[in-house]
């Protein structure tokens, strides 16, 4: 508590800490929903919200060190979808760990199904891999369920943009690459890339 | 001579296989590995056209490879490549497939092992048989190997996929030598996105056809090779 005092000028105490966890989330409702309902339980308990805390802003500092070690702290607490999505995302972007980070990604799905931001990073991660029936229908997951995002309309057109280009390269489908790109355009109208694939499908 | 290095005076990445670039050193043994497949699949007149891989099973010892590869036994390669001979009877059993390299498209894949393979695992809960499971498993596209199938995994690569090696390398070299990375994770999806974009990429190497497509082909017919060959002998496999 000391450290959050110091460091980030808040102070967390019984009656807050949940209040000010929602309020370091910020976004989406989806996950404020998952979180109000995950710090109803008994286990959940002011020392956790000050680890939670600073998981939380390890994660935006992007300090790989300290997210580590608050992860292996907050494991003692009831499985918890963002810890799993984060870890399952540096194991992915900072270690190149592709079957552990997929693994991950899988775990937080089981812990918040439909979470279009897991399923778009096994979009990525199955592309990667090689297993592009798997990317795609990852893809479409993400695009499905874009509105529990906090930016639905990008995360829908870069996903219908990646199933574009899977079925573009994969099967030369240039009539269903460009339906997606279509879509992707009417979602995210300055969707530079999008425009450009189009353009050189004419 | 095969030597992996430290690439002097750069941050990341830092691995030169003989004037190559590449990403990682697991990557750069694994095209040791992926070369010592191909080269145990080619058919030699030496061996009256069998392959060093048949040859060790006639013999039961590596004289067949030695004669192709004369300089080989003072080479640190020596080692490997009798690792990889067929000369124990668990090159046969389903398990070994573990120990194969997947080639090129798994290039920069780290190891498997068993305990990996969901896929099989689910198999062997569906039908509460493993033998039943390996039947099925064994034809199925993997994760594990970039949707190649356990069985095509197990054959190995031949001289085409020798020389798309030599050409991905290349042009990977071509790509991302003198590149700087943040982080191992982002040097790797580089590497990988590109991979996966040469594979699907109309190659003169392979006259024209996507590499994905030559590969699992020649694979096919070293498949048929290996297992026509393992009957003829009464050898039991479990991919036969």
């Amino acid at each position: 508590m000391a450290r959050i005092k110091n460091g980030y000028d808040v102070t967390l105490n019984e009656e807050n800490y949940r209040a000010i966890i929602l309020e370091k989330l910020q976004s989406p409702p989806s996950l404020l929903d998952y979180f109000r309902e995950y710090m109803n339980s008994d286990a959940i308990t002011l020392e956790w919200g000050c680890l939670m805390f600073l998981f939380i802003e390890a994660d935006a500092d992007g300090d790989v060190h300290s997210l580590e070690r608050y992860y292996n702290f907050l494991r003692e607490y009831p499985p918890n979808y963002l810890l799993e999505a984060a870890m399952a995302h540096l194991e992915f972007r900072y270690y190149g760990k592709f079957f552990k980070a997929k693994e991950g990604f899988l775990r937080a799905l089981g812990l918040k199904p439909n979470d279009a931001h897991c399923y778009y990073n096994l979009g990525l991660l199955y592309n990667l891999l090689g297993v592009f029936d798997k990317s795609i229908s990852s893809y479409e997951s993400a695009a499905l369920y874009s509105q529990n995002s906090d930016k639905p309309a990008e995360l829908r057109a870069r996903s219908l943009y990646n199933i574009a280009a899977i079925k573009l390269n994969l099967n030369n489908d240039r009539r269903g690459a460009k339906l997606l790109l279509k879509e992707s355009l009417e979602v995210m109208p300055d969707y530079e890339l999008a425009r450009k694939a189009l353009m050189s499908l004419r | 001579m095969n030597r992996i290095v430290d690439f002097p005076g750069r941050k990341s990445p830092r691995f030169l296989y003989l004037d190559y670039w590449i990403p990682t050193r697991e990557s750069g043994e694994k095209v040791d590995s992926i070369e010592i497949e191909c080269n145990l699949n080619r058919s030699f007149e030496e061996l009256n056209e069998l392959t060093p891989y048949e040859d060790a099973i006639i013999r039961k010892d590596p004289t067949g490879l030695l004669r192709v590869l004369p300089g080989l036994k003072r080479t640190p390669l020596f080692q490997k490549y009798l690792r990889r001979l067929p000369l124990q009877g668990s090159e046969f059993i389903y398990k070994s497939v573990y120990f194969k390299t997947g080639g090129v498209l798994n290039l920069f894949n780290p190891e498997v092992r068993e305990d990996m393979d969901n896929g099989l695992k689910t198999l062997v809960v569906k039908y509460g048989n493993k033998k039943r499971a390996i039947e099925v498993w064994r034809v199925k596209p993997s994760e594990l190997w970039s949707g190649l199938t356990p069985q095509l995994v197990w054959a190995g690569g031949g001289e085409m996929e020798m020389k798309l090696l030599k050409d991905f390398l290349t042009k990977l070299t071509n790509e991302f030598d003198g590149e700087r990375f943040e982080s191992r994770g982002e040097c790797l999806i580089s590497t990988m996105k590109f991979l996966r974009r040469w594979q699907l990429t109309p190659n003169g190497v392979c006259r024209g056809k996507r590499p994905m497509v030559a590969i699992r082909e020649e694979r096919e017919k070293i498949f048929k090779r290996k297992i026509g060959f393992l009957q003829e002998r009464g050898i039991m496999a479990d991919f036969a």
